[in-house]
């Protein structure tokens, strides 16, 4: 990813020379798909923000190791993935829906202060949001994680392989799946 | 994603829409943490490069100072050794030595052109004597003098990590002495300089304390120290990063531990 501020690649081989506006650019630039990417994988706030800083943190410690042959979206999407499996270990909590929307709910109950969106608008995007939060977390978890890994991080099905150490394949497929199973469980809930 | 079809493309779409309203974000307090450990950490990467920019800063004016030197030094001083009036030329062979690098050197200073004099002569003194009776100002050796004052070895770290505030890291304050020994972990020094020590928590010009310093150089067995004596482990520096927050971005788990210890979790 490229704009005004440089590249991924460029911001954090200046990071890793000691330049932190440059991780700040970086930060800010990719805060959110990391953020929704772990909200939506572990279904827990509290869990999300721990994670959040683990990944972060690793970014910043490991900046130096960065190979700029890599992509650097990839190689975050990795750490993410890493870390939030292994809290997901060391929890041995599973995902269920009732987790999910519970936390789904608190997070879009935030969008009636948003001055842009009315009320009855709140209501159905907040509606549509519960409804894509609930059908992601019936999705089976490779296809839930290959889905998000994609569309959060734009990563190509070739990355989304690397990072999941699966086929090209198999995530093809898993990829397929998933669009297929939101689209059906979205299409129930309209 | 190029062979998506115009299904999955909508799919997509309807995601990053609803994806885009979305409030949800981590809180300011874990963003606020996140930039605050990439800053202690760059800190802990930024002193090295400046501190090898600044040896190099120092080196070559060093460098260049002692070779002036060592000109002056044949400038001055080789004319005098030479034998008083024997040479027919004078003017001659003075200037001569002077303008000859190789004779810059003291021992190179009576070559090539003084041994050709000082052999025509049978009563010319051999070199011992020639440099017994010189002046004693111009024995010392200037070159030497010239690196000394450059590489001054009390000279503090920190002091050269930022040559804007020499009168802060001067190496005879206490407070920068105390620094000093807390960046390279010398335990004995630290000792003896925090018991006569007023402020165990005198900042430098980036408001880094010797714990802090202690903290990003990993020496432990200093910050234990430090800590044992008094020194408060929550100054932080002019950015806002305490010693903590600068031994998690470290990743040093020890000093975490002592910091634990004293109850800073």
């Amino acid at each position: 990813m490229s704009d005004a501020g440089g590249t991924d690649e460029s911001l954090i081989e200046r990071y890793a020379g000691g330049d932190v506006a440059a991780f700040d650019t970086l930060y800010r630039r990719h805060e959110l798909r990391i953020w929704r990417y772990l909200m939506r994988q572990v279904g827990n706030r509290a869990t999300a923000e721990e994670l959040m800083q683990e990944v972060w943190f690793a970014v910043a410690r490991d900046a130096q190791r960065f190979q700029p042959r890599a992509r650097f979206t990839t190689w975050l999407f990795t750490i993410a993935r890493n870390r939030m499996i292994d809290a997901l270990r060391a929890s041995r909590r599973t995902l269920s829906l009732e987790t999910l929307g519970y936390e789904s709910g608190a997070v879009l109950a935030q969008l009636s202060t948003e001055p842009s969106v009315g009320p009855l608008a709140a209501a159905v995007v907040r509606d549509e949001q519960g409804a894509l939060a609930a059908a992601l977390a019936q999705l089976p978890e490779e296809q839930r994680d290959a889905f998000l890994l994609q569309i959060e991080g734009g990563l190509s099905i070739e990355e989304v392989a690397s990072v999941t150490h699966s086929s090209f394949e198999t995530t093809k497929s898993r990829l397929r799946y998933a669009r297929s199973k939101l689209r059906e469980l979205l299409r129930e809930h309209a | 994603m190029s062979d998506e079809s115009p299904e999955d493309q909508a799919l997509d779409a309807k995601y990053r829409r609803l994806a885009a309203l979305s409030a949800g974000a981590p809180a300011e307090a874990t963003r606020r943490a996140i930039l605050a450990q990439a800053r202690a950490l760059a800190a802990t990467r930024a002193p090295r490069t400046l501190r090898t920019r600044a040896a190099l800063l120092w080196a070559r004016p060093a460098l260049f100072g002692a070779l002036a030197a060592g000109v002056v030094a044949g400038l001055v001083v080789a004319p005098r050794w030479r034998p008083p009036v024997t040479s027919p030329a004078p003017l001659e062979v003075r200037i001569a030595p002077a303008a000859t690098p190789a004779q810059s050197t003291p021992s190179g200073a009576l070559t090539p052109e003084a041994p050709r004099i000082a052999a025509a002569p049978p009563a010319a003194p051999p070199l011992d004597r020639l440099r017994l009776q010189e002046p004693a100002a111009t024995a010392v050796p200037a070159p030497r003098a010239a690196s000394s004052a450059a590489y001054a070895p009390s000279q503090p770290a920190t002091a050269i990590s930022n040559t804007t505030t020499a009168h802060i890291a001067a190496p005879e304050l206490p407070g920068a002495q105390l620094r000093h020994a807390a960046e390279v972990g010398d335990l004995a020094q630290l000792e003896a300089l925090s018991r006569g020590q007023p402020d165990l928590n005198a900042r430098d010009a980036r408001g880094r304390t010797a714990l802090m310093l202690a903290t990003v150089n990993g020496h432990a067995n200093a910050v234990a120290a430090l800590l044992a004596y008094g020194a408060d482990p929550r100054q932080a520096d002019a950015q806002g990063v305490t010693p903590l927050a600068a031994a998690r971005a470290a990743g040093d788990a020890e000093i975490v531990a002592i910091f634990a210890r004293y109850g800073l979790r």
